[in-house]
């Protein structure tokens, strides 16, 4: 044994315990119960990884769906019709009207009027959309050939719909290609004033729903004397601004809907269903963090005589409930990290699954049925830490009370 | 004060001022404990005064059950007194609250129990080091710390290990440096060779008497063998709670004397009827 010696300085004394120190403490503790910590982590790691797969999975479908149903239609546009022609005619006066209406930045309007197609010699029958290319672009048109405008006068846009009605299956060979368009200029009563036949030309081929449809130049019809515009759609200057334009215009007497209608009714549907898979993930979670309550308050029994140990060599009650509050968060973070990676792993596997059947089926683009995004990764990290916090509450609240005498004799 | 202003600069030159003016380190006074139990109150501790002197050896001497474990726990600040005053260091310790209290006893006190106690999870080395580490010490300061103290012991080649796979002296050894790593000055030891035997119980009390004649540590050693008493310079001998003080070269007192003949007749007793049973 050496010579038993004065030490010339004694250590510096601080006020508390240094973080690092007692998490590396903590980290130690759960270390030495390894398979513990493994099963309570794994608990944790089925309970945060089920409620982000499901929930990521509600959220991958909201997009899908919403991609489906509004396509590229801007949210802020507001579609205008009259409910009774013959009493509120959508003319010029009212679309200037409405152009007046405060934070309205784009008007863009379109006669809609029955008509049949000439072509070769077949007739058919369609809508006729007499527009401009502002129209065209707010309806959010899907070209899949020629132009995505009308630069002449005579120029035509027809849908696939219209192609396979007039025996056309090559949207790239129906270009430049000559039709007539017969239509009737009708009176607000509905007695026919005039009709009209004008020949055109097709320039763009655009996929659109099922009934066949053709879009030619506003002049044409003008000219021929249409005053009554079938629709107006009206773009606001933020999504906000909507609901008051809206109501302005239905001042007018005039009918307006908007992709935000769909909008909502869409994310009321899928809140509900986001609660109710988040819900069934939950369980797990409530199962994990029974788990968790568990072992921080076994290893609290197993550890009350250590516990009394610290105390007898400085440890204040303080210094007890953060070493607990620590071991609970390294369990509840890192289970809910690793759970996190885990369901965004799987989704993104079922993604490239998903999509690559589909494109295999000739559907085109990437599938997100799974969508992790980074506000559901923020969340679920804060409800893990929440969730540590609560359920060490209980452990630490006991540990910081114990009486070190007591705990010293507890072995 | 509250907990996080903890200024252990205080404790350090609040021990050095006192050193200056008095040799007393500890002035207990009217120390009276009782236990409320289910049979009814116990007076565990009945209006005991002493003085220890700085720099002393003193033996807190009484057979089991006559209060000393108890009188060693409010010594340590650990069980509040009913009534009375325990100044330690010019500091009367239970107007300390529990958590200043338990830094005073980080920074002053040094105990060593009967039993070895760890935190299981940490090493010998780290476990020496904790007192430092609970004080607000860096790791590598309460590590240098802990190894020279581990050295003073003569376990520095055991730092790697965990303490539970030493044997019970080694174990009481690693205790006595993890008492002495803050560099305190007083040392509480509880029946320290309770568990060991002779030969292991001759290096401990070896070791605290080096602790007090080389560190110039005031050590007070709590225990019923009556072996020990010859070391020290001071005796406190305890019966009933009651509390007599003694000299070197003075006699027991007779009471004391009595109340160990008894304890060695039924002992005796117990063996004779062991025997015959078997």
């Amino acid at each position: 044994m050496s010579p038993l010696r004065r030490q010339s300085k004694a250590p510096r004394l601080k006020s508390v315990i240094k973080i690092h120190l007692l998490s590396s403490i903590a980290i130690k503790n759960l270390l030495s119960k390894r398979l513990r910590t493994f099963l309570t982590m794994t608990g944790i790691v089925i309970g945060v990884g089920a409620v982000v797969f499901l929930i990521s999975l509600a959220i991958g479908l909201h997009g899908v769906v919403n991609h489906q149903v509004l396509g590229s239609k801007s949210v802020d546009t507001i579609d205008v019709t009259t409910p009774n022609a013959e009493n509120i005619q959508l003319n010029d006066t009212n679309v200037n009207k409405i152009t007046q209406v405060a934070n309205v930045t784009k008007v863009a309007s379109a006669y809609i009027m029955p008509g049949q197609i000439s072509f070769k010699n077949s007739l058919s029958d369609t809508v006729v959309y007499g527009t401009d290319n502002e129209y065209i672009t707010l309806s959010a048109l899907k070209f899949v050939a020629g132009a995505k405008g009308l630069s002449g006068t005579n120029d035509a846009i027809v849908n696939t719909s219209l192609l396979s009605l007039i025996g056309q299956s090559s949207s790239r060979s129906a270009i430049n290609q000559k039709l007539t368009v017969q239509t009737s200029i009708t009176s607000p009563d509905g007695s026919v004033t005039k009709k009209v036949s004008d020949d055109l030309k097709i320039v763009g081929v655009a996929s659109t729903g099922a009934g066949a449809v053709v879009y030619m130049n506003s002049q044409l019809l003008r000219d021929a004397g249409a005053t009554e515009y079938g629709q107006v759609k009206v773009v606001a200057a933020a999504r906000n601004d909507v609901t008051t334009i809206r109501h302005q215009i239905e001042g007018l007497g005039l009918t307006t809907a908007s992709p935000l209608d769909t909008l909502n009714q869409i994310n009321t549907i899928f809140t509900i269903f986001t609660f109710v898979v988040a819900g069934f993930g939950g369980i797990g979670m409530v199962i994990a963090i029974l788990g968790m309550f568990n072992t921080l308050t076994i290893s609290l029994l197993e550890r009350t005589s250590e516990i009394g140990l610290m105390i007898t060599m400085g440890a204040r009650k303080s210094d007890i409930k953060r070493l607990l509050i620590f071991e609970a968060l390294i369990l509840s973070i890192t289970g809910g990290l690793i759970g996190i990676f885990f369901a965004w792993f799987l989704g993104q596997l079922i993604n490239f699954i998903l999509t690559h059947f589909a494109n295999r089926n000739g559907v085109t683009g990437s599938i997100h049925a799974f969508s992790v995004t980074p506000m559901l990764v923020a969340a679920v990290i804060v409800l893990t830490l929440v969730v540590g916090l609560i359920v060490v509450f209980y452990p630490a609240r006991r540990a910081a009370k114990i009486n070190p005498i007591d705990a010293l004799r507890h072995e | 004060m509250i907990d996080g202003d903890i200024n252990t600069e205080v404790t350090e030159n609040q021990f050095r001022e006192y050193k200056k003016v008095t040799s007393i380190l500890i002035d207990v006074r009217n120390l009276i404990k009782i236990f409320n139990i289910a049979s009814g109150p116990v007076n565990v501790l009945k209006d005991v005064s002493f003085q220890v002197k700085q720099g002393s050896f003193t033996i807190i001497f009484g057979p089991s059950g006559s209060g000393k474990s108890t009188l060693m726990n409010v010594l340590s600040g650990l069980e509040p007194p009913t009534t009375g005053n325990v100044m330690i260091a010019g500091q009367d310790l239970y107007q300390l609250n529990p958590d200043l209290r338990a830094h005073f006893r980080g920074s002053v006190m040094g105990i060593v129990h009967q039993e070895n106690y760890w935190i299981k999870s940490l090493n010998v080395l780290e476990n020496v080091a904790l007192p430092l580490y609970l004080s607000g010490n860096d790791k590598s300061t309460a590590l240098k710390a802990a190894k020279v103290s581990l050295e003073q012991v003569g376990m520095q080649e055991f730092s790697n290990y965990r303490p539970t796979v030493l044997s019970g002296g080694q174990q009481q050894r690693v205790s006595m440096a993890r008492a002495l790593v803050a560099n305190p000055q007083l040392i509480l030891t509880d029946e320290p060779t309770g568990n060991l035997d002779s030969k292991n119980g001759k290096m401990i009390i070896d070791l605290l008497q080096k602790i007090n004649h080389d560190l110039k540590r005031t050590v007070i050693l709590v225990t019923h063998n009556i072996e020990y008493l010859p070391l020290s310079d001071s005796q406190l001998y305890i019966l009933d709670g009651e509390l007599t003080e003694g000299r070197p070269g003075e006699k027991m007192p007779p009471e004391i004397l009595e109340s160990l003949r008894n304890q060695l007749s039924q002992l005796t007793q117990m063996e004779k009827m062991e025997k015959k049973s078997v």
